[in-house]
């Protein structure tokens, strides 16, 4: 047995022990002579404890230097690892885990094919076993006995984590590292489903010496039609709006299939949806819709799964937590014109001030933005509108991180500075259409946005009525216009900011500007716009197994899971779409490239083994722990015998 | 050690020892009229016994009462009163040399300072003075003397002081009992370290010559607390030895024996009659001789 470092940077903080030697040496000073009258009274006590005293401040120093260094080592994290085999050989295995594995007979023939690789290596010296899934995870280091190795493996289970062959990869490079061998190889059990491999760095080699073995298994991948994807728009305020679920079933083979795909709902009772017949044809993909009736309920669990399900569980089955949302928070800053204030609430609260608005229209405080995130979703705002500088950073912080500003221009000539400094717009002149009576008609309508798409019918109303009286010139390159007058202004306008959006309106909702807000065109584009800048502002992703949940937690298997981080108290974790696909990664000579070492870069630290492997509780920590504790007591001995060594 | 200063007589410290009065508690024989009783009959107001008259006595002192009584002349004997003869003897080994930093003088210069007022005191009453200086043997002696000129003497031989060496008490006592036959006053100034056990045999010696004895024990207070804090390698100042010595460990024992001497040197002082008064360095030498007097006084 030999040791080796996980950390051996750590090792360069042993440079500390000359701190204590360094005050030993400093303060042991020639014993100073003293001329004293009589020694009579001190030869009568017959002590001497010159000797004594040197003893203990030798065992101080001891104690100081045992301290650091147990801190040192166990910060460098010791690792015993085998002795060379006969060769000069060490190996480590990479074990796929991730949910593909559970297709067919694929964990079987992993299991079984890393028991006879374990054997077959464990003849000569023990090798090292590392899981691959969302994260690198070691399951028995070099140190591990045999016999504790394969029960390890016999009682391992493939997860429902996605796969991440680079961590993988890279870890048993690093356990391999910390070897004194002269030849190092990894072998590799795994499905090699081509959407997890393709993500592999094939530029970045390993460290050299390290060759590889892929191992597939699984040879015939089985066919398998899976629902990689669901979607519930579920921008509902109310408990009993009907919203649609939409799955997408996909099948993964070449062969046609035809499936049946079913929905429920959980609520105090389970509560079957629909279910519908699917025909997929081969690598082809389709949406199922389920409507779902308006009920009361404040959080609904849902299913969408393949009737009957075949072997390749879990991905026959999706889940979905819905739950209402609450009413969207418009926020209005700086009207000057009091009647585009009452035309906007009129259209964003048409029920008054009862809770049973769409929207809530908020006015806002100048002098408090610094809270606009919390407060509101998106604002209206008009142009020119003076702010102090903590006011105007939090409208930019609010639009970076995905908020939305609808910017009204008007009679202001000019921006204001802050508006100038952040908005790539230029304004031009106003223009006037001539006498009250007249104005033009919008005149170029972009109808394949999402917002403008209802209006594309005849039901949705007729947006050419609209007449504009007055209106503000604006230039800006990256806006998307998608209202324009028949000279070519831009009415309207959509001008992406960070993550958010601007939509820029070329003048104020009143009727001295146009006829717009008493046209009944206007309240359902102002929903429009609201829903899709709603729609565009970013969500949480979807959670997978082995992430971390809005708590904190992990979650390691599909389902619905309780956090007290959400609205409703549950939310679902699903498996990743990628493991479905079981389409197998053939370009097996990529592994060669990882092999070369002319491309290892001269710097180590584009891999940080601390950051990424997950080493599981084993006879490595315990080292570490005791080393702590040693220190520990060193320090309270050292403590102790200070204070009582004679100076 | 820091290196001692040289003698400075302060004419205050004369001065105010012109002050105090130092009577002898024992029949002393000087030469001189004096303040101190004698063995011998002289002249003085203290009635001593009658003498029948003998042909050529004084008749002044012819007791005519009693002759008008008994038919018998008597001569009235009174208690001479006679000067004090007084020799100090002041211990000059090495030991005498020490001063820890806490004090201002060193041993040997703070029992100097003490037996110049004491001799300025004792000139100040006519009283004879002398003063030697002991080591391995008597380095330096002046006998009794009563004058000015022998009180400067006696001050250049204070002066001369190198403390070096060591004390042999009983060979210095001895000598000094042969230089110093008659009755009288002996001062020594010493810090006792040496052989307690020949240290008393030579004050029974002094005793047994009807001397009178004050034995100064001077002391610096660091030997008395023993308040070090680094080890170091003590060495002795009279034989040279040297020892490592941790304080906190040392003291507790070092002020136990240091106590079984005191007590012991108290008890044998007591015994022989031998008054025995500490000075502590660090107290002013002029506070540290009216007190002693004023004990003495208040304890006859």
């Amino acid at each position: 047995m030999t040791w080796s470092f996980l950390a051996p940077m750590y090792l360069l903080g042993g440079l500390a022990l000359v701190i204590p030697l360094w005050i030993h040496f400093r303060n042991r000073r020639p014993i100073q002579t003293y001329a004293f009258p009589t020694l009579r009274f001190l030869t009568e006590t017959r002590i001497s404890t010159h000797r004594f005293r040197e003893l203990m401040r030798w065992l101080v120093l001891a104690m100081r230097l045992a301290a650091l260094a147990g801190l040192v080592l166990a910060f460098a994290q010791p690792w015993r690892h085998a002795a060379l085999t006969p060769s000069g050989e060490v190996s480590a295995l990479v074990l796929d885990v991730s949910c593909s594995m559970k297709a067919g007979k694929a964990w079987k023939e992993a299991r079984d094919s890393a028991l006879a690789w374990l054997e077959q290596e464990g003849a000569h010296a023990r090798p090292a076993i590392v899981l691959m899934g969302k994260s690198a995870r070691v399951l028995a280091s070099f140190d591990r006995p045999l016999a504790d190795q394969q029960s390890a493996l016999k009682t391992l289970t493939p997860t429902f984590e996605s796969t991440d062959p680079e961590a993988a990869l890279r870890a048993a490079a690093r356990l391999l590292e910390t070897q004194p061998a002269k030849k190092k190889k990894i072998t590799i059990i795994s499905d090699m489903t081509a959407s997890a491999w393709r993500k592999v760095d094939w530029e970045q080699p390993l460290s050299p010496g390290i060759t590889i073995e892929p191992r597939a298994v699984l040879p015939n991948p089985p066919p398998n039609v899976a629902i990689t994807e669901i979607s519930v728009p579920h921008s509902f305020w109310q408990t009993n709006v009907p919203f649609t679920v939409t799955a997408t079933v996909r099948n993964f083979s070449i062969e046609p299939r035809e499936v049946q795909v079913s929905c429920q709902i959980q609520q105090s009772e389970t509560r079957k949806i629909g279910s519908e017949k699917v025909s997929l044809a081969g690598k082809g993909a389709r949406e199922v819709s389920f409507a779902v009736a308006p009920a009361e309920f404040k959080c609904a669990r849902g299913t969408v799964r393949i009737d009957p399900p075949d072997e390749l569980t879990p991905d026959d089955e999706r889940f979905f937590a819905v739950a209402p949302r609450r009413p969207g928070r418009v926020g209005r800053l700086g009207f000057r014109e009091k009647n585009a204030d009452d035309f906007l609430k009129a259209a964003l609260m048409p029920k008054a001030e009862t809770a049973d608005n769409r929207y809530q229209w908020i006015p806002l405080d100048p002098q408090s933005l610094q809270s606009l995130k919390e407060t509101t979703d998106f604002f209206f705002l008009d142009q020119g509108m003076p702010l102090a500088a903590a006011g105007a950073d939090a409208v930019k912080t609010f639009v970076a991180e995905g908020g939305a500003v609808i910017l009204m221009l008007g009679d202001a000539d000019q921006l204001a500075d802050w508006e100038k400094k952040w908005l790539p717009i230029e304004l031009g002149a106003k223009r006037e259409a001539g006498a009250f009576s007249q104005g033009q008609h919008f005149a170029q309508l972009k109808l394949s946005h999402p917002i403008l798409r209802p209006f594309s019918l005849p039901r949705g109303g007729d947006l050419f009525r609209v007449k504009v009286r007055k209106w503000r010139e604006f230039r800006a390159a990256s806006a998307q216009p998608l209202i324009q007058l028949a000279n070519g202004d831009p009415i309207f306008a959509v001008l992406p900011q960070g993550r958010g959006h601007i939509v820029a309106v070329a003048f104020p909702f009143t009727r001295d500007w146009s006829d717009w807000p008493i046209q009944s065109t206007f309240l359902p584009l102002i929903h429009q716009m609201l829903a899709w800048l709603e729609q565009k502002a970013p969500r949480p992703s979807e959670i997978r197994p082995g992430e971390s949940a809005p708590d904190g937690s992990i979650a390691d298997q599909p389902g619905f899971w309780g956090s007290d981080q959400t609205p409703h108290g549950v939310f679902a974790v699903n498996i990743d779409p990628a493991e479905s696909d079981l389409a197998r990664w053939t370009t097996l000579a990529s592994f060669k490239q990882l092999e070369n070492p002319e491309k290892l870069p001269a710097s180590s630290a584009w891999f940080d083994p601390t950051s990424s492997v997950q080493t599981p509780a084993s006879n490595n920590n315990i080292l570490i722990g005791w080393l702590l504790l040693v220190a520990a007591m060193f320090s309270l001995a050292e403590l102790g015998l200070a204070n009582r060594t004679p100076r | 050690m820091a290196e001692a200063p040289a003698i400075a007589w302060d004419p205050d410290l004369f001065a105010r020892a012109e002050t105090l009065e130092w009577r002898s508690r024992v029949l002393v024989e000087g030469f001189l009229q004096g303040l101190h009783r004698s063995r011998l009959r002289g002249f003085s107001s203290e009635f001593s016994q009658y003498q029948p008259y003998i042909q050529g006595d004084d008749l002044r002192y012819a007791d005519w009462r009693a002759f008008g009584r008994l038919d018998r002349l008597y001569i009235r004997q009174f208690e001479a009163e006679t000067n004090l003869r007084c020799q100090i003897l002041l211990d000059a080994s090495g030991s005498m040399a020490y001063r820890s930093e806490e004090s201002s003088f060193r041993k040997c210069d703070y029992a100097a300072l003490i037996a110049a007022s004491l001799m300025r005191l004792l000139l100040t009453q006519h009283d004879a003075f002398g003063i030697s200086l002991a080591r391995k043997e008597l380095a330096a002696h002046l006998p009794p003397r009563v004058n000015r000129l022998h009180f400067f003497r006696c001050l250049g031989v204070l002066e001369t002081i190198r403390p070096e060496g060591i004390f042999d008490v009983a060979a210095c006592i001895n000598a000094l009992a042969e230089l110093f036959p008659k009755r009288g006053l002996v001062v020594i100034f010493t810090d006792t370290w040496d052989n307690l056990e020949h240290l008393i045999e030579a004050l029974q010696r002094l005793r047994y010559e009807h001397h009178e004895i004050c034995l100064f024990q001077v002391v610096d207070p660091r030997e008395m607390d023993f308040a070090f804090k680094d080890s170091r390698l003590f060495q002795d100042m009279e034989s040279g030895a040297r020892m490592p010595v941790t304080p906190d460990w040392n003291r507790t024992r070092y002020l136990a024996a240091l106590e079984k001497h005191q007590t012991r040197l108290r008890q044998q002082c007591l015994d022989l009659g031998v008054m025995h008064r500490v000075l502590p360095t660090d107290q002013p030498p002029f506070e540290a001789m009216a007190a002693f007097l004023a004990e003495r006084e208040s304890h006859p």
